[in-house]
């Protein structure tokens, strides 16, 4: 006999489809449901890794470009959100 | 003729199958990491492949062929002329499935005989239902705010069906009417694209959905009035503003912070903004 899902017969399954087509309600999220995926959904943005490379040459700092993260970099510049960094160094002078 | 269709194993392991297989039975009870995994292997069944007759097709390419490009038409213009939008609404959408449902059983998508012909027809009847059930709850959300006399311009979806917003409010801003788990990414946006989002979310201590609108902080300064309704507490988790409406709530969450108001609460004191305004 043919299963289908993880393992479910071709007749539970199709009644799953139909109770699901029947149901009327709005099948929406709830508060809480929503509140965990908001900060779980936060914690991954703000735990996210992202390792910045460069060089300097004449006291100016260029970042290798980065593939597949969501800051773009441009020479001494990262734009990340909607906020621009552009990156000045400058020389120690020691006494 | 029954075209010849194969369709290719997807990639999920027993946990996204178990996820799958709830959301067709109890969504309502999904815990917050259970609605994002459920996005997931949604989004990763939208990139699996059939073999049907001659074509290829993704998931999400078949589904807006023969699905969304035969069904959604027709079901808004009917939509458009329900007098009881919520009740008959959501009537019509159970209808037109059951028609999707016999649509691919014709067209042999059939599971048991066709391997993983279950997961197309899981896919296509999931974004029928976001589709429907989003269109029903928006229509019904327009008209409530044209019958309280709100001044606005809503979109037409039967004109303009990818419209960057459902609706603009003078004085308010763009304005989006959500219903579907990808709200998520509205909320959590740096820079949110809408100014204010009418949604509906459960209420499991009352098994009731509540209707609310979620205001970014800036256009609740443009809205609100120095009366006793507009007043606002803090509050850190939304489950608390639930707790208290019609109390406003302003929510910070980490970094995050919006203003979040029950749907009668908010269309009063916009009522109020707009007459104001006019004298």
């Amino acid at each position: 006999m043919s299963k289908v899902l993880d393992g479910i017969k071709v007749e539970e399954f199709d009644q799953l489809i139909a109770q699901f087509i029947e149901r009327e309600d709005p099948n929406a999220i709830s508060f809480e449901a929503l509140d965990e995926a908001v900060r779980q959904q936060l914690d991954e943005v703000t735990t996210a890794h992202v390792e910045l490379t460069g060089t300097i040459r004449d006291g100016q700092i260029t970042f290798d470009p980065l593939a597949d993260a969501p800051i773009i970099v441009q020479g001494n510049e990262l734009v990340i959100g909607g906020l621009r960094l552009v990156v000045n160094l400058r020389q120690v002078t020691t006494a | 003729m029954t075209k010849t269709v194969t369709i290719h194993k997807p990639d999920l392991v027993v946990q996204e199958i178990k996820i799958l297989r709830r959301y067709l039975t109890e969504s309502h009870l999904f815990s917050g990491r259970e609605w994002r995994e459920l996005r997931q292997v949604i989004d990763k069944l939208a990139s699996c492949e059939v073999q049907f007759g001659a074509q290829r097709y993704r998931f999400a390419q078949f589904y807006r062929a023969f699905i969304n490009g035969t069904y959604a038409y027709p079901f808004l213009a009917e939509l458009a002329e329900l007098s009881d939008v919520e009740q008959e609404g959501l009537k019509l959408q159970a209808r037109v499935a059951r028609q999707i449902w016999e649509w691919l059983h014709l067209n042999g998508i059939q599971p048991g005989p066709i391997h993983h012909a279950e997961y197309l027809v899981t896919f296509c009847l999931y974004q029928w239902g976001a589709f429907a059930r989003g269109h029903v709850f928006e229509t019904a959300i327009l008209r409530d705010l044209q019958r309280a006399g709100v001044e606005m311009t809503p979109h037409d979806p039967t004109v303009e069906r990818f419209a960057p917003y459902d609706l603009y409010v003078p004085g308010l801003g763009y304005g989006d009417v959500k219903t579907s788990g990808y709200f998520l990414d509205d909320l959590t946006a740096d820079a949110p694209t809408a100014d204010f989002y009418v949604t509906r979310l459960y209420v499991p201590k009352s098994r009731r959905y509540q209707r609310a609108v979620f205001v970014t902080p800036r256009a609740w300064d443009r809205l609100r009035s120095k009366d006793e309704e507009s007043q606002e507490i803090v509050v850190t988790s939304l489950p608390a503003t639930a707790d208290r409406f019609p109390q406003v709530s302003r929510v910070r969450i980490e970094h995050l912070t919006w203003v979040v108001v029950e749907y009668e609460t908010w269309k009063r004191i916009l009522l109020q903004k707009q007459q104001e305004g006019k004298q």
